[in-house]
């Protein structure tokens, strides 16, 4: 192991708050909405923390693109697209990545105990590939159910770096779509510019829930029927899709299974 | 939430943190539960959208040109290029026109 100069400089703005939300995340102690909103600032601030070494200054973000993004990603997806069911192998796919981030990072040095700010960066590198890695795994594994149940969609080549980071993952019936993990879709949270999202997320205690998103115009080409309600109403929404406002937005929330049931209804009438 | 911070973490204890965290992770998806999800996405995609510029986009020749509505002080646009919050977008074409 390197034991060369290393220096790690955080943001002004990362406060003790923060550091907690960041061993919280690790340690899945995370409770409530402020809890997960600080986690999620955190990452964010995290974004600009330096690494000083003998070599020179990089922020954290520069230090994901280049270590793993550039180098990982797409071997990742080309073992991912191997898999023969996604949903049960892709968790200990991303687990043997994160262990070789760990060792890599082991090896340059920038893990020292003396050192204690150095576990941000293990950390940051960490919850980023757990984001992007799981993300992927969601879009194959939707794309996979879409194509088998005979769906009609246009689908972004992830193979295809070009095509990988287009605005939108999929189209269907015209309507462009996302396909999203709970915690990287609030992490990057942006305009909600997409006509809908599909997003995996934790309710009616269950593990994994396929959720449809719609904004309320493409619901409405869908000729949708819907029953009000607040977030207290999602973990009944599989009996019908539930129009939420919040926050000075309208969402219509569906299960994934009955937004499919729909489309391919549309789809055959179009026949 | 844990009260240690890294510092007050021996060595044993981050590898121990560390691990946990793989581990878990490696026989589940780590999902948020629905209400906080909703509740936190839209109060980030809310907090982010301070104000809206129309950009037109064109063509001189072989150039493309992007002309904004309005001015904004933390925006700067010449021809293809947007520098905006430290970083530069460029605009270019898919494939050639």
């Amino acid at each position: 192991m390197s034991r060369t100069f290393v220096e790690i400089r955080l943001p002004p703005s990362f406060r003790p708050e923060h550091e907690a939300a960041v061993i919280g995340y690790l340690a899945d102690s995370l409770v409530g909405s402020r809890d997960w909103a600080r986690a999620f600032q955190a990452f964010d601030i995290l974004d600009e923390a330096v690494l000083v070494t003998a070599a020179g200054r990089r922020t954290f973000r520069a230090l994901y693109r280049e270590m793993v993004e550039d180098e990982l990603t797409d071997l990742y997806l080309r073992e991912l697209m191997a898999l023969a069911d996604v949903d049960s192998q892709s968790p200990a796919l991303w687990a043997r990545y994160a262990r070789h981030i760990v060792e890599r990072v082991t090896e340059r040095g920038w893990r020292r105990p003396e050192f204690p700010d150095t576990r941000f960066l293990l950390s940051y590198l960490l919850y980023w590939w757990g984001a992007f890695a799981r993300g992927y795994a969601l879009e194959v594994s939707v794309f996979r159910d879409l194509k088998q149940s005979g769906l009609r969609f246009q689908a972004h080549n992830l193979l295809e770096r070009r095509e990988r980071y287009s605005v939108s993952d999929l189209t269907v019936q015209g309507l462009a779509g996302d396909v999203k993990t709970s915690v990287y879709f609030v992490q990057i949270a942006r305009p909600l510019i997409h006509d809908f999202y599909i997003v995996r997320l934790w309710a009616r205690g269950r593990v994994v829930t396929l959720v449809v998103l719609l904004q309320p115009p493409a619901w409405d080409t869908i000729n949708g029927d819907t029953v009000d309600g607040d977030l207290d109403a999602l973990p009944d929404l599989r009996a019908s899709p539930v129009r939420i406002r919040h926050r000075g937005h309208e969402l219509v929330v569906l299960d994934y299974d009955a937004w499919k049931r729909r489309i391919l209804r549309l789809q055959g009438a179009d026949r | 939430m844990t009260q240690k911070t890294f510092a007050e973490l021996n060595a044993e204890e981050f590898d121990a943190l560390l691990d946990g965290f793989i581990a878990r992770e490696a026989t589940g998806y780590g999902e948020m539960p629905a209400e906080i999800f909703f509740d936190l996405l839209l109060a980030r995609a809310e907090a982010q959208v301070a104000e809206t510029i129309n950009l037109a986009v064109s063509f001189q020749g072989d150039h493309l040109i992007i002309t904004p509505d309005r001015e904004a002080s933390d925006v700067a646009i010449s021809g293809n290029e947007i520098l905006i919050g430290g970083r530069r977008l460029v605009l270019e074409m898919a494939t050639p026109v």
